[in-house]
């Protein structure tokens, strides 16, 4: 899988350098790394989703058959939404502060 | 919150705590949730973590099938929800995620998607804190120094998102942005979206309609360009009354050497007509 955002690549190396998670393979961790950033980015979507309204939920389904205007709108609607950086970027760090608590 | 309510959590199984994680983390993310919840609710979710700690010390659960669990458990719990929502909008928003959840052999790309968010999460952010300050200077009637403050406050703001949403733009590799605009490379910060806007500095006896019309490389009709400049002038901030923009500076008095902007959004438009000839 390719790359993510830094701050995902960030906390994932980070997460991998710890105490348990350094122990495992080489082949574990790239699985479990591909397996986080598609969980992350999963929860980036559904974050931005709790947040529209019914309206343009009703419009993003309508552009499901059209990825490149889906993208657009995710974008223009992602805009609008206020404190949502904040709120996706708080997540993921309580996301990752939870699985570093794992080990 | 009948969490606080239920029995026997000492008594469950490897899944239920494991479920019982996944279910804390999710009410944390309410952000209507009020303090003393908040505080209990996290109080749990430590609890429930030492378990599962000692659990993986104890070689009980494997790290990563702790892992893969919670992964796992938090996405059925997202599609899970559909059924337990009466309100029409969480049912349309549900049905939404669910969708693109079993979007796995289409098109939809989840992680363009998540890009996209990031992306708009970004620059919403700092049209916030424009927005705040015009606002703050508009109230207070001061507007001496407003460009200083306004300086300060994008930077502040620039190197708050570098660790949120712009830094999540910033690694992306070109192939993996997608492209929001025909012609134009999607931005994957805030620098490559600056250097997205092409810049045209006004020359010494030029005006923004000459200027940009030279730029084309063909040639447009009056109706096609006014549309162009109408465009260009919301993107540069000069105003033309005529045209009903009446914010910035007045389009007949600006400087040699003004720096008149073709946003995205106007090199999408000038690509479009561009075809039509």
């Amino acid at each position: 899988m390719q790359k993510s955002f830094p701050l995902i690549e960030s906390l994932i190396d980070d997460l991998m350098a710890g105490p348990g998670y350094k122990d495992l393979s080489a082949e574990k961790k790239t699985a479990m790394a591909d397996k986080l950033r598609g969980h992350i980015e999963g929860l980036i979507i559904e974050s931005f989703i709790n947040r529209l309204t019914e309206e343009q939920a009703k419009e993003l389904r309508e552009l499901l058959t059209s990825p490149e205007a889906l993208e657009e709108k995710f974008e223009v609607y992602a805009a609008t939404i206020p404190g949502l950086a904040q709120d996706v970027e708080g997540r993921i760090r309580r996301e990752f502060e939870m699985l570093k608590a794992l080990a | 919150m009948d969490i606080f309510t239920e029995k026997g959590k000492r008594g469950l199984d490897e899944k239920g705590w494991i479920n019982l994680v996944a279910e804390l983390q999710e009410k944390l993310n309410d952000s209507d949730l009020e303090e003393n919840d908040r505080e209990a609710l996290t109080d749990m979710l430590r609890y429930a973590m030492v378990w599962l700690k000692e659990s993986v010390a104890k070689g009980g659960i494997s790290l990563e099938s702790a892992v893969n669990s919670i992964i796992s458990t938090t996405k059925e719990d997202a599609a899970g929800e559909v059924e337990d929502v009466d309100s029409k909008a969480e049912t349309t928003k549900q049905n939404l995620l669910a969708e693109l959840e079993a979007s796995e052999l289409t098109k939809i790309n989840k992680k363009k998607l998540a890009i996209a968010v990031a992306r708009g999460a970004a620059l919403g952010a700092l049209a916030g804190a424009g927005a705040g300050l015009l606002a703050d200077a508009i109230e207070s009637g001061q507007f001496d120094g407003l460009a200083g403050r306004a300086g300060e406050m994008l930077t502040a703001a620039i190197t708050s998102l570098q660790e949120v949403g712009v830094e999540i733009n910033g690694g992306v590799e070109a192939s993996d942005t997608g492209s929001t605009s025909p012609g134009t490379e999607a931005p994957a910060t805030t620098e490559a979206a600056a250097a997205a806007v092409e810049v045209l500095p006004l020359g010494d006896g030029s005006n923004p309609w000459n200027t940009v019309e030279a730029s084309l490389g063909f040639n447009p009709t009056n109706a096609e360009m006014v549309e162009i400049m109408k465009g260009v002038a919301t993107d540069s901030g000069f105003s033309v009354d005529e045209w009903g923009i009446t914010v910035g500076l007045d389009d007949q008095a600006l400087p040699v050497g003004f720096e008149i902007k073709i946003g995205p959004a106007t090199q999408e438009l000038i690509e479009q007509i561009r075809a039509r000839h």
